[in-house]
C-alpha cells in the first residue's frame, strides 16, 4: 500500500466554491424520505424527487415488517405525513430527472413532470372522481392483482394526497377520426351501460351519430388495436347503436342556447356546413347556413342512396342542429362572399362541397343511356322518375359507384358490372358495402378500364374496355394501373354510369376566394383560413371529393377557427397535434381470447333488392354490449371526461402537458431504491404461467388487509385458503449465471416473515421454506428465525427446488427438490408456491448515472469510494446515495444510509458561499 | 395550565382502518353509539383517519361544529398520536384536547373471531375515551434550547465518522476515549475485510483529521462519570482515568459510539489450552509477517481451521442468541487470504451468511482458492482436542454424511461480537434500554434506528447491534444528522405530559426522588421543609411518581385521578344520563 487514504472532507475538491445550499433527494422511498426530513430538520431546502405518483416506495406496498411485525403501512404513513407538510421540503412526484450539469456545490438539475392531469393545488384526494371513473386497470401498487380506476390514488395514504389520471397518450381510434371523435371514451361508457354519456361523448365531436354510424368510412376501424388481435371493434355500428338508441327511448328536447351576439354565415347546408354550424351554436353563437339546393343535407341527401340511410335519421339529426337555434336558409344561394360580411356576418365557412361530374374523356361519352353518378344518384334519390336499363356497367370503384350500381339493381336492372381499373386492395368504397353489392349479384371487374363507349344511333350499345396490371406506386400511393396490350375486349350493355369523381363548380360562390386550378380553396390545412381574413373553407370544396367524416371534421375545426377569429386569439397555437400516439406494443393483448366482431344483422337479400328500405338492421341491447366489451382501452384513461363533471374544486384538466422543471441545488442524494428480480428467468418454477405461484410481493398485497382481499390469504385460482405454501428463497440471487453474483440480503428474512404470516392468517396451514442458507444476521433476526421454528412451527428445508409442476389431480403444485443435508430428492405437493425473488438495481438508474457521468458497479449499483471510511460518498464529489441504490439492504439500513447521506450533504450545503 | 371552561363540544371519528378494524368490528354501529353521548357534538367513520382525507375531515368537522375535543377511534396511539395532535393544533385546538382509542391493535386484532364482542368491547372504550376527553385541559406547549455542542462517548471508527462529520458541519464536539489511542477495534487489525489493507493503515487518515480539527475536543483515557439534564441542555462530567480528576462540560446532544468486544471463548473448543487456539480478533492482532507461524514454538502453520458462530447463535444463552454478522464474510476473507500461504484451510460452519455488498465475492474467492468448507449440525458442535501440544478435530459434516478428523496447527474461532464490560454502566448512565443481545435498543428498530428513548442521545455502530466496519460509519454519520438536526434548530419542543408536584401537599418523603427512573425529581432545598420539584424536561411522564406518592401530592398532566376516575365511572355505569361519569 503506497497511496494513502483519505478521510477527505467532502467540501475539499470544490474549486468553484458552493453556489446552492438547497438539495435535492432522487427517490421517494424511505431511504430518500430519510435523507429529505434530516436535510430539512437542520434548516435546508430540499426538493424530494419520485417517479411515481406518491412518496413511500417499496415499504409502502409491504404488509408486515420483520422481525417485530409491525404494520408496515402503520409505520411508515407518519413519516410520510412528515414529509408532505415539513416546510423546507418541496415533494415533486411523477417526475424524473431529465438532465444534471455542473459540479458539487452547483448542480443544475433538469426536471421532467409528467402531466398529472390534475392541479395538485386544488385536488383534496376526495375521490369523487373515482367513482365517477369507468375505467378499471390493473393496481400496479397491489402488483397487478387489484384493480384501480385510470384516475386513482395508488394506496389510501398516498402523498401528496392528489388523484392521478392514467393517461398513455391518444388511441389510434381517435387519432385517425377526422373528426376526432372519442371512440374510445363512449365504447367505454357503453359498457357500463351508460348510453346517453356515451352518446354526449359522440355528440363532442360530430352533430351526426345516426347518419355517420350508418355512411362513414371508418378509418378508426382500420386503425384499431384490437384488430392486431383478432378483428377490430365495430366501432362506427356501435355509434349507430347509440343513435337508435336514443331514438327508441326518446331523446331529451334541445335547447337552445344561443348567448354570443357575432353572427356567422354558413355557405352550404352538406355534412361540413351543418357540423361547423352545430359546433358554432354549442359555443353560443348565431348561425345561419345558406342551401342551394330544396333541403339540407348536401351528398348526404342527394348522393347516398336510402336503403343506406333513411332520410328520418338524416332529418332529424338535421332537426336537432336547427333546434339548437342554427337558422338553416334553404333554396338559397349566395351570390357573394363579400355581401355576407357587409351584411353583418363576423365570419364564414365556405362548404359548398364538389357537385361536378368528372368525365371519363373516352369517345361516346355523350352518346344516349351513360349517366353520370351523382346525377344519377340525385335524380333517383329527389323521388324522379329514372329509367335504367338491363345490363348496367358502373365505372369507378368509390362509394358512388357502389351507391349506383346497388340502386340500379333496385331500379330493375338485371346486370349491373362494376368497372375498376386497379385490384381489390386499392377499392376505395366500404368494404362492407362492397360484400353487400356482391351479395345482391353484382359482378365487379377489376384491373379494367373503358377505352371507348360503342353506340348506334347515338344510344349506347356497349363498352370496349382493356386489361389492366399494376405498376409502380403513384403520388397517392396506390399503385398505378398499368394497360396490358392487345388485352381489349367489349361488352354489352344499355346503360352505364360514370362514377369517377367530382369536381368543384368552377363558376361557384368558392372562386372569390383564392383556388387552385381545380377551383378548390387554397385554405390553411390547421385553421382552414382562406386568403380573406374570417373566411374558412373546408371539406370537399377544399380538399376535393372524399368522406363525409372529413367534411364533418372541417367543420368542428372551422368551428374553433371562428371562435377564435371572433375572439381575436391566435388562430393556431396550440392546434398542431404533438399528442402521443399509443403504439402497438404498449398495448397487452396478452390473455385475450380470440373472438370476432359482432355481425351486422340484414334485410334478407330478396326483400332488399326490390326496394329502398334500410338494409342494415342496427345491433340490439346484448350484441351492442359485447361489441364494446371488445375494446382494448388502449390509452387507460378513456376522455369520457366524467371526472371532470364529478370534481367540485375544477382541478382536473385534461389538456395538461408534461413540464420542465430547473433546480440549482449544492447536493445531490441518489435514493433510487430496487427492483425484483424478473423471476420468469427461471422458467422451472412456473412463474407467469402457473397462477399459483406467485412472487414475494404478491404475496404481501394479498395478506395486506388494505389489499385486493382485504388480507384474506387465498389461492388466486379459486379462492381458497391454501392449506400448504411453499416458500422457495434466493430466486435470482447468488446466481452468477443470471448475472447476479451477489446475496440480496433481504430474502431470508422477509422469506421468512412471510411464512410466519402464513401461520398467523392460518395456523394450520403447513408452511415449508426452501432455502440455500439462512442469513439472518441483523439485530433481532436469529431470535426471529428461531421464533419461526419453534413457536410457529414453520418447517425450513435446506433444498434446492428443480421445479414446480402442476398436479392436475389434486390441483395442487408438485415441487421437486434436493434436500441438501440429507442428499435426498423429493417431491411435495403444496397448494401455494411463493418465490423470494432477489433485489436488482432500478430502472433508470443507468441513465441518471449517464447524466452524473458517474460509473456503475458490474452489477448496475451505485459506487462508493471508499466503503469503509466514507459509504455513502459516490465518485461524483457532491453526489451521495443511501438506500438499496448502492445494493441491497433492509429497512433500518436504509434509514441509516439516508441519515448518513443526509449529514455528509449538509456539511457541502453548509458551507454555501456567502 | 389554563383551564377549559367551554362546555365540551367533542368530535368523535371511527377508523375502518381498510378492512382491519371494520372487518370486525361494527364501525357505523360504534359511531352511531357515539353520536348519542353527552357532549358528542359530531360522530362519524371513515375509511382512513390517518390519510389526508381523514385529517381534512377532522379539521373541517372542527370548524363545522365548533369542537372543541376529538376523540380519534382507530390503531394504537404510538404511531398516529403526533398525528392527530398535530392536525387538532392545525384547526386550532390546544394539541392535549386530542384522545385516541385503540381499537385496533386492543379489538379488532386480538379478537377477530369475535365480532359482537369486539363491537361491545369497541362501544365501551369509545364512551371511556368520550368521558375523559370532556375532562381534557389544554397544556402549555414548551420549547428547550439546544447548546450547539455534541458529546461522542468511544473513538473508535464510528465515534471518529460521527465527530468530523459534525464538526465539519460547524458543530463544536467533545470526543471521550477511555482508552489512550484513538481508533478502537478496527485500529487493531490487520485485515479488514472487506479492504487489503490493515485496519491502521485504514483508520489513520480519520484519526489524524480528527486531531486536526479545532472543533473538536479529545479526552482519551476518559470516561463519563456522571451525566444529567435533558435534551438540549445535557450536563457531562467526564473522569481522566489516569488522573482521577474531573471535569464538567454542558452539551446539547449525545451520541453513543462504546462499540464491542470481541467474545473470549473461554470453554468453547478447548480455548486456552493451547497457544495455538485463538479468536478471529486475536488472529488479526497479529503482528503482519509473510509466514504464519505457531505461536506455541514459532514454526510454520501448515494447516488452518477456522470454526463459525463462537459464541454466537445459541438459542437461550442470553447474550449470546445473536448472530454476529461480520465473522462469515470477515472468516471467508482471513481464510482466503491465509490459504496463500499455508497448505490447508478448512472452515467448519452451520450457515454462511455472506450477505453484504462484496461479501460473496470473498466466500466465492475462498472456495476457487481451495478453502475447504465443511457444515456441522447445529446441535452437534465440533470436538477440539488438545494432547500434549497436539490438537485433534472431530466434527461430523452434515453435507457428506460423515464424521470427520483433522489435525490442524492452529484453530481459529470466529468468535461473537459482545457489549463491552462496562455496558451496564453505560446505559444506566444514559438511561438506555438494551435488547437480548446485550446492545442498545434503538427508539424504533425499524424506522428509528440511530435515536433512542432518551430524547437527545443517539447510539451508532456496534453499540447497536453486531456491525461491520462500514455499517457503523454510515450509522456514525447517520446519528451525527440528528444531533445536527437538533442543534442546527436551536431547541426544541419538549412534552408537557409530565408530573407536577403540588408544594402545599408535599410532605418532604423524598418517595418521589427514589421512585423516579429517570432522575428527573430532585428537592428544592430553599424550602422548609424542602419539597419535591419536576424538571419537566427529564420526565417521561410515567406517573410512578404519582403513584408512588403517599401525600397525593404529585399530579400527571393529561392523566389526572379526574380524568382516570371518569373513564372507570363511564365504563361501570353506561347509561347516557351520566354525565361523563362526573
Amino acid at each position: 500500500m503506497t497511496i494513502e487514504r483519505q478521510s477527505k472532507s467532502v467540501t475539499d475538491s470544490t474549486e468553484h466554491g458552493i453556489k446552492s445550499n438547497e438539495a435535492l433527494v432522487v427517490g421517494g422511498g424511505v431511504a430518500g424520505m430519510q435523507a429529505a426530513l434530516d436535510i430539512a430538520n437542520q434548516g435546508f431546502k430540499v426538493t424530494l424527487l419520485e417517479k411515481s405518483p406518491s412518496i413511500g416506495g417499496r415499504m409502502a406496498m409491504i404488509d408486515k415488517t420483520f422481525p417485530t411485525l409491525d404494520c408496515s403501512a402503520c409505520i411508515l404513513t407518519p413519516k410520510l405525513s412528515e414529509v408532505s407538510r415539513h416546510p423546507n421540503i418541496d415533494l415533486i412526484t411523477y417526475s424524473e430527472i431529465k438532465s444534471v450539469q455542473g459540479e458539487t456545490g452547483d448542480f443544475r438539475v433538469r426536471i421532467h413532470k409528467k402531466a398529472r392531469y390534475v392541479d395538485e393545488s386544488k385536488c383534496s384526494g376526495c375521490g369523487d372522481c373515482v367513482s365517477v371513473c369507468p375505467v378499471e386497470l390493473p393496481n400496479e401498487f397491489d402488483q397487478g392483482l387489484g384493480f384501480r380506476k385510470a384516475i386513482y390514488t395508488p394506496f389510501p395514504q398516498a402523498t401528496p394526497n392528489v388523484v392521478t389520471v392514467d393517461k398513455k397518450g391518444e388511441p389510434s381510434c381517435r387519432a385517425t377520426c377526422p373528426a376526432e371523435v372519442n371512440a374510445q371514451g363512449f365504447v367505454t361508457m357503453m359498457r357500463h351501460g351508460k348510453m346517453k354519456e356515451a352518446l354526449e361523448i359522440v355528440r363532442r365531436s360530430i352533430p351526426f351519430p345516426g347518419v355517420l354510424g350508418r355512411v362513414c368510412i371508418s378509418f378508426c376501424e382500420a386503425e384499431c388495436e384490437r384488430g392486431m388481435h383478432d378483428e377490430s371493434v365495430s366501432i362506427r355500428n356501435l355509434h349507430r347503436f347509440l343513435a337508435d338508441y336514443e331514438r327508441a327511448h326518446g331523446a331529451a328536447p334541445v335547447e337552445a342556447k344561443i348567448d354570443k351576439k357575432e353572427r356567422v354565415a354558413v355557405v352550404g347546408g352538406g355534412p361540413g356546413g351543418i357540423s361547423c354550424a352545430y359546433h358554432l351554436a354549442r359555443m353560443g353563437y348565431p348561425v345561419t347556413v345558406f342551401e342551394a339546393r330544396e333541403e339540407a343535407g348536401g351528398m348526404l341527401r342527394y348522393a347516398i342512396p336510402e336503403y343506406r340511410l333513411p332520410r328520418d335519421i338524416l332529418d332529424e339529426e338535421i332537426q336537432r342542429v336547427v333546434d339548437m337555434g342554427v337558422k338553416i336558409k334553404t333554396n338559397t344561394r349566395v351570390k357573394s362572399i363579400h355581401d355576407l360580411k357587409e351584411k353583418g356576418f363576423r365570419a364564414v365557412f365556405v362548404a359548398t362541397g364538389t357537385w361536378q361530374s368528372n368525365k371519363l374523356g373516352i369517345a361516346g361519352e355523350e352518346s344516349e343511356g351513360v349517366v353520370h353518378a351523382i346525377d344519377f344518384l340525385e335524380r333517383v334519390n329527389k323521388g324522379k322518375e329514372v329509367e335504367i336499363g338491363e345490363k348496367v356497367a358502373v365505372i369507378g370503384g368509390g362509394d358512388a359507384a357502389i351507391d349506383s350500381a346497388r340502386t340500379a339493381i333496385r331500379l330493375g336492372a338485371k346486370e349491373v358490372t362494376l368497372i375498376y381499373r386497379r385490384s381489390h386492395v386499392e377499392l376505395p368504397a366500404i368494404p362492407s358495402e362492397v360484400d353487400d353489392a356482391k351479395e345482391e349479384g353484382i359482378r365487379i371487374m377489376l384491373l379494367t378500364s373503358p377505352v371507348e363507349i360503342l353506340s348506334s344511333k347515338g344510344k349506347i350499345t356497349g363498352i370496349r374496355c382493356m386489361r389492366m396490371r399494376l405498376g409502380e406506386p403513384d403520388h397517392s400511393g396506390r399503385r398505378r394501373p398499368v394497360p396490358i396490350p392487345n388485352s381489349e375486349f367489349t361488352m354489352a350493355i344499355d346503360s352505364m354510369i360514370i362514377a369517377i369523381g367530382q369536381s368543384a363548380d368552377p363558376h361557384g360562390v368558392q372562386t372569390e376566394l383564392d383556388c387552385s386550378e381545380w377551383a378548390t380553396v387554397k385554405a390553411d390545412p390547421i385553421t382552414l383560413e382562406t386568403s380573406i381574413p374570417g373566411v374558412f373553407a373546408g371539406g370537399d370544396v377544399v380538399l376535393g371529393p372524399l368522406t363525409v367524416v372529413k367534411a364533418v371534421g372541417h367543420g368542428k375545426d372551422a368551428a374553433l377557427s371562428i371562435d377564435r377569429y371572433i375572439r381575436g386569439v391566435d388562430l393556431k397555437e396550440g392546434r398542431i397535434k404533438e399528442r402521443h400516439r399509443v403504439q402497438s406494443f404498449e398495448v397487452d393483448k396478452t390473455n385475450i381470447p380470440f373472438d370476432n366482431r359482432a355481425a351486422m344483422p340484414k334485410q334478407a337479400i330478396n326483400s332488399r333488392k326490390r326496394g329502398f328500405s334500410e338494409v342494415e338492421l342496427g345491433f340490439n341491447d346484448a350484441v351492442a354490449a359485447a361489441e364494446a366489451e371488445r375494446c382494448l382501452g388502449c390509452a387507460n384513461c378513456c376522455e369520457c371526461e366524467q371526472c371532470v363533471a364529478a370534481c367540485t374544486r375544477e382541478a382536473i384538466d385534461h389538456s395538461m402537458n408534461d413540464s420542465v422543471l430547473d433546480l440549482h441545488v449544492g447536493a445531490i442524494v441518489l435514493a433510487t431504491g430496487y427492483r425484483l428480480f424478473d423471476i420468469t428467468e427461471y422458467p422451472q418454477f412456473g412463474y407467469g404461467r402457473l397462477p399459483n405461484v406467485i412472487h414475494a410481493l404478491e404475496y404481501e398485497r394479498l395478506i395486506n388487509a388494505a389489499g385486493p382481499t382485504h388480507g384474506h390469504l387465498v389461492r388466486l385460482t379459486d379462492g381458497k385458503a391454501p392449506k400448504s405454501i411453499g416458500f422457495i428463497q434466493c430466486v435470482g440471487a447468488r446466481d452468477v449465471q443470471k448475472g447476479v453474483p451477489y446475496c440480496s440480503r433481504v430474502c431470508c428474512m422477509y422469506g421468512i416473515k412471510n411464512a410466519v404470516m402464513a401461520k398467523e392468517h392460518n395456523p394450520d396451514t403447513e408452511v415449508t421454506v426452501y432455502y440455500a442458507d439462512i442469513r439472518a444476521f441483523g439485530k433481532g433476526f436469529e431470535e426471529f428465525y428461531e421464533m419461526a421454528r419453534t413457536r410457529f412451527g414453520v418447517n425450513f428445508v435446506r433444498g434446492r427446488v428443480a421445479e414446480v409442476n402442476p398436479d392436475k389431480q389434486t390441483d395442487s403444485l408438485s415441487v421437486r427438490f434436493e434436500d441438501t443435508v440429507k442428499g435426498e430428492l423429493h417431491e411435495v405437493h403444496h397448494d401455494l408456491v411463493v418465490i423470494s425473488p432477489g433485489v436488482q438495481p432500478p430502472e433508470g438508474l443507468a441513465d441518471i448515472a449517464v447524466e452524473l457521468n458517474m460509473d456503475l458497479s458490474e452489477e448496475g449499483y451505485v459506487t462508493v469510494e471508499d466503503q469503509v471510511i466514507r459509504p455513502v460518498d459516490t465518485s461524483i464529489d457532491g453526489v451521495f446515495v443511501c438506500g438499496c441504490a448502492d445494493g441491497p439492504k433492509d429497512i433500518p439500513d436504509s434509514v441509516s444510509a439516508g441519515s448518513a447521506a443526509a449529514m455528509r450533504a449538509t456539511i457541502i450545503l453548509s458551507k454555501v458561499d456567502e | 395550565m389554563s383551564g377549559t371552561e367551554d362546555e365540551p363540544r367533542i368530535g368523535v371519528f371511527v377508523c375502518h382502518c381498510g378492512h382491519n378494524i371494520a372487518g370486525t368490528v361494527d364501525v357505523e354501529a360504534v359511531a352511531h353509539m357515539a353520536s348519542n353521548l353527552p357532549g358528542v357534538a359530531f360522530a362519524a367513520d371513515e375509511m382512513f383517519m390517518c390519510s389526508d382525507a381523514g385529517q381534512t375531515l377532522i379539521k373541517e368537522k372542527i370548524k363545522e361544529h365548533n369542537l372543541n375535543r376529538v376523540v380519534v377511534a382507530s390503531c394504537s396511539p404510538r404511531m398516529h398520536e403526533p398525528t392527530f395532535r398535530r392536525v387538532v393544533e392545525e384547526a386550532g385546538l390546544n394539541r392535549y384536547l386530542f384522545d385516541q382509542v385503540n381499537l385496533r391493535e386492543h379489538v379488532s386484532w386480538c379478537h377477530m373471531r369475535e365480532p359482537e364482542l369486539a363491537t361491545e368491547k369497541a362501544i365501551d372504550l369509545v364512551r371511556m375515551s368520550v368521558a375523559r376527553a370532556s375532562k381534557l385541559q389544554n397544556l402549555p406547549i414548551k420549547k428547550v434550547n439546544v447548546l450547539p455542542t455534541t458529546l461522542v462517548v468511544g473513538g473508535g471508527i464510528a465515534g471518529l465518522r460521527a465527530s468530523l462529520d459534525i464538526a465539519d458541519r460547524g458543530f463544536d464536539v467533545l470526543l471521550v476515549e477511555k482508552t489512550p489511542k484513538l481508533g478502537g477495534n478496527v485500529a487493531k487489525w490487520t485485515h479488514l475485510f472487506p479492504s487489503d489493507e490493515t485496519g491502521a493503515d485504514i483508520i489513520k487518515p480519520l484519526i489524524r483529521d480528527v486531531k486536526k480539527n479545532k472543533r473538536i475536543k479529545i479526552l482519551t483515557e476518559s470516561k463519563v462519570s456522571e451525566f444529567d439534564g435533558y435534551i438540549g441542555n445535557f450536563g457531562v462530567t467526564v473522569k481522566n482515568l489516569k488522573t482521577e480528576k474531573e471535569e464538567r462540560y454542558e452539551v446539547g446532544a449525545v451520541i453513543v459510539t462504546t462499540g464491542f468486544e470481541p467474545f473470549k471463548p473461554v470453554g468453547y473448543y478447548s480455548y486456552g489450552e493451547s497457544p495455538d487456539i485463538l479468536t478471529l480478533a486475536e488472529l488479526q492482532e497479529l503482528p503482519r509477517s509473510e509466514q504464519l507461524l505457531k505461536i506455541s514454538n514459532g514454526k510454520p502453520v501448515k494447516k488452518v481451521v477456522f470454526i463459525g458462530c463462537v459464541g454466537s447463535r445459541q438459542p437461550g444463552v442470553k447474550g449470546h442468541e445473536h448472530c454476529s454478522r461480520h465473522c462469515c464474510s470477515a472468516t471467508a476473507k482471513a481464510a482466503a487470504d491465509l490459504r496463500d500461504r499455508v497448505d490447508e484451510v478448512l472452515v467448519l460452519y452451520q450457515d454462511i451468511r455472506t450477505y453484504g455488498k462484496g461479501h460473496e465475492e470473498f466466500h466465492r474467492m475462498a472456495r476457487q482458492k481451495h478453502v475447504i468448507y465443511s457444515k456441522f449440525p447445529q446441535n452437534e458442535y465440533p470436538d477440539v482436542i488438545v494432547k500434549k501440544s497436539k490438537i485433534t478435530i472431530k466434527w461430523r459434516d452434515v453435507l457428506a454424511d460423515e464424521d470427520l478428523e483433522f489435525e490442524p496447527d492452529m484453530v481459529v474461532l470466529a468468535s461473537a461480537m459482545i457489549p463491552p464490560e462496562d455496558v451496564e454502566e453505560t446505559s444506566h448512565l444514559f438511561s438506555l434500554t438494551r435488547s437480548g443481545d446485550g446492545f442498545f435498543n434503538p427508539e424504533h428498530i425499524k424506522l428509528a434506528p440511530l435515536t433512542t428513548h432518551t430524547a437527545g442521545v443517539m447510539i451508532a455502530g456496534a453499540a447497536q447491534a453486531a456491525k461491520n466496519a462500514s455499517e457503523s460509519v454510515i450509522d456514525a454519520s447517520g446519528a451525527a444528522a440528528k444531533a445536527v438536526g437538533l442543534m442546527a434548530q436551536g431547541e426544541v419542543e419538549i412534552e408537557s405530559t409530565v408530573s407536577h408536584v403540588i408544594p402545599e401537599l408535599c410532605s418532604s418523603c423524598h418517595t418521589c426522588l427514589t421512585a423516579c427512573a429517570y432522575n428527573a425529581i430532585s428537592m428544592d432545598e430553599t424550602k422548609d421543609p424542602p419539597i419535591a420539584v419536576v424538571t419537566e424536561a427529564k420526565c417521561h411522564g410515567c406517573g410512578t411518581c404519582a403513584a408512588a406518592c403517599p401525600s397525593s401530592a404529585i399530579v400527571m398532566y393529561h392523566s389526572t385521578d379526574d380524568q382516570i376516575l371518569t373513564m372507570v365511572e363511564a365504563f361501570l355505569c353506561p347509561s347516557p344520563s351520566i354525565q361523563g361519569g362526573g
